[in-house]
């Protein structure tokens, strides 16, 4: 990583850019917020992906609530009446994936619409096809649901799985948000203190973060739950192995990952000519940081948010799949696949459901990461 | 390149060090327990209680710990004894060494190819639906956890569960020596798991670092020059466009083993990753530290490998 003097950079794009710069910091920060929000408007699939995380954080909140709306038994609850005639539990309820199946297949025939070659359908198609599928899954569950006895049908300890997905989602953003809200605050400071004081000090934990960060970091993470879960607590017994290993962990190895990308991002900005300027002019060195530099990096660190969200469900799931992550009675992804391994030729439901739910989950957050960082930087072409 | 290559060692010696640390602080000082009772095992004796407080000094100061540690690592290259088995750690990992590296690099080698193709096809076709497609589907293949997709690849094609059974199963993995044909069967399944999310993530990267290339100066200049559009994609693109694809691939080594310790687990392939997990099932901690100390440091190591071929292809790698 290296940062040339401005006047060696030949790229016409950034030269216009330096010289943007120069104007003074408030009539460039004003207009930029509106078209950073056009162009975030105008990604259909980042629109999509944060329609579907509001939804999927409205889930987790009224889990409970859900689960008491269509009648299912709820996440802990044994059913032992849920037995095929072989004794072995029971599959999805005939007809209570339909709505599921309408509104998949309304998506799969929106997207496929935009290649429409009749230039009506391209444009305003998928409008018309995903309200339709939309009803038709709402009218399908309405007629369907209530005589289901279990939507994902249940476990191998009769458990409804309709309710411990839904539980699962609790689980999953909940220690992904205190995960990255945790290493967003360390990583932050650090990145923005490091990057700014370039003294002897600021310098080696500079280095140290770099040294940290060419570490297998997922490896050692993963260690540090294993010898946790296995030596049932660390430190002095103040953490249990668990939610708050697993929160732990995360935060950890993602602060490293911010602090690193924030102090570049603090490099390149302090250079700048408005932050010169404002030095130059006496500011103090709080104000330079708070004023100049802080509104510049908290729009990118948006981006990286939403995709540290998306990896953070994964590595979450990935620990319970190992059986180092969230602890037994809890419902929890990654566990419920572990689960559903041994059964993999006979239960398919048992796989698919949680499985999905991850898969979704963790895509609408790469989307959103994704929109979100191209709205942001002007210089990638919009396909 | 001489003085590239000592620098690079010597950082990598740092890291090494650095992991061995890291593992010591998580294995011996973060753990709240008794070590000598977390090496025991289910049924300690105190009899076994004080030979294991007496082979790894635990009634020494932790630096003292510390240095006996490094000592038994570099000196003996000691990982200790699994109470499972009994069978010295360092054993039984290069016993499973070569299922993990079959894994490993086969994926890495199948991921490359895909996502330089995928990724050149989707930056050269931007606008047509096969560009859409392949890049809509990368974001896909990303979001994917890999055991998820092994199980659904297991119960779609393998040979015992399969509904379209044409491939061998979880548990099928042959060791090169006995059976090749076997061996490459086995894993054609656990290779193209393992591969897809990283392939997707390069391929990404491909696309984009193509589409960078194509704008740049030298390529409207061997265009004008007026040789063919394919010779100046292969010669004057592709090459310099694929420099930031294999540097990040590199960077995702330590991903690509994690993802192998899921992949192993849930393709049951007797590899470092299976063991990690049996140990983590089992409670056997001499064990779990060994693979997690010995795949950190080959993490470490590979980074190293690439680091250099890298520098010997693009000599502008060398000044950084």
């Amino acid at each position: 990583m290296s940062i040339g003097p401005p006047e060696l950079v030949a790229d016409s794009e950034t030269a216009a850019q330096e010289q943007f710069d120069g104007v003074d910091a408030t009539e460039v920060g004003a207009p930029a917020l509106p078209l950073f929000g056009r162009r975030l408007l105008a990604d259909r699939a980042a629109m999509a992906s944060a329609a579907f995380v509001l939804v999927l954080v409205l889930i987790a909140i009224f889990a409970p609530l859900i689960v008491k709306a269509v009648g299912a038994p709820g996440p802990y609850a044994a059913d032992p009446s849920a037995r095929d005639q072989f004794g072995d539990p029971t599959g999805p309820s005939p007809g209570a994936l339909w709505p599921f199946i309408a509104m998949l297949a309304g998506a799969a025939l929106a997207t496929a619409s935009r290649f429409a070659p009749v230039p009506p359908i391209k444009r305003y198609g998928w409008v018309l096809i995903s309200g339709i599928a939309f009803l038709a899954g709402v009218a399908l569950a309405i007629a369907f649901w209530p005589s289901a006895h279990h939507i994902f049908g249940v476990d191998k300890e009769f458990r409804d799985l309709f309710s411990r997905v839904l539980y699962g989602a609790r689980l999953s953003l909940e220690v992904a948000a205190i995960a990255a809200a945790a290493s967003l605050i360390i990583g932050l400071t650090f990145g923005l203190l490091v990057g700014y004081f370039r003294g002897s000090v600021g310098v080696a934990i500079s280095r140290l973060i770099d040294a940290l960060f060419a570490l297998p970091l997922l490896l050692l993470a993963l260690g540090m739950a294993a010898a946790c879960k296995l030596a049932r607590g660390c430190l002095g017994g103040v953490l249990h192995p668990g939610l708050a290993v697993v929160i732990v962990v995360i935060a950890l190895v993602n602060s490293i990952f911010i602090a690193r990308v924030m102090r570049d991002q603090v490099l390149s900005l302090r250079e700048k000519r408005f932050v010169e300027t404002a030095r130059s002019l006496g500011t103090s060195n709080a104000r330079i940081i708070f004023r100049e530099i802080l509104p510049g990096v908290l729009a990118p660190i948006a981006g990286y948010a939403a995709l540290i969200i998306a990896q953070d469900v994964l590595f979450i799931a990935a620990l319970s799949y190992l059986g180092i992550g969230i602890q037994f009675p809890r419902a929890s992804w990654g566990a419920m696949l572990a689960d559903a391994n041994p059964v993999l030729g006979t239960a398919w439901w048992y796989m698919l459901f949680p499985g999905a739910a991850l898969l979704l989950t963790v895509l609408a957050f790469n989307l959103l990461g994704d929109g979100l960082r191209d709205a942001l930087n002007p210089r990638v072409s919009r396909p | 390149m001489t003085r590239y290559v000592i620098r690079r060692v010597l950082w990598v010696i740092v890291l090494l060090f650095g992991v061995i640390s890291v593992t010591f602080v998580i294995f011996y000082l973060f753990p709240s327990g008794d070590p000598a009772v977390l090496r025991a095992g289910p049924h300690p004796t105190p009899q076994l209680l004080a030979t294991i407080r007496h082979r790894l000094g635990l009634n020494k100061a932790w630096y003292v710990q510390y240095f006996d540690y490094l000592k038994a690592l570099i000196l003996h290259f000691d990982f200790g004894f699994s109470y499972q088995t009994h069978i010295a750690v360092r054993t039984q990992i290069f016993n499973r060494l070569p299922a993990t590296i079959s894994l490993a690099v086969g994926a890495a080698v199948l991921s490359l190819i895909t996502a330089i193709t995928i990724g050149t096809i989707a930056a050269l076709r931007r606008r047509s639906p096969l560009g859409r497609l392949a890049t809509g589907g990368a974001v896909v293949a990303i979001s994917a956890p890999v055991f998820w997709v092994g199980m659904i690849s297991l119960y779609l094609f393998a040979t015992d569960i399969g509904k379209l059974a044409i491939l061998p199963g979880a548990g099928s993995y042959v060791p090169l020596t006995h059976n090749p044909g076997k061996w490459f069967a086995s894993l054609i399944m656990p290779w193209c798991v393992l591969a897809a999310g990283f392939a997707a993530a390069s391929a990404r990267l491909m696309r984009s670092s193509l589409i960078e290339t194509l704008g740049k100066g030298y390529v409207s200049t061997a265009r004008a020059k007026g040789i063919s559009e394919r010779r100046v994609i292969v010669r004057h693109a592709l090459r310099v466009a694929i420099a930031p694809v294999v540097t990040a691939a590199g960077l995702g080594i330590g991903v690509l083993l994690a993802a192998a310790i899921l992949t192993e687990t849930a393709f049951n392939i007797p590899g470092i990753g299976r063991l990690t997990y049996d140990s983590i099932q089992v409670g056997d901690l001499p064990t779990m530290q060994g693979t997690v100390l010995l795949g950190a440091c080959l993490v470490v190591v590979a980074k190293l490998v690439v680091d250099v071929v890298y520098a010997l292809i693009d000599p502008r790698a060398r000044s950084r």
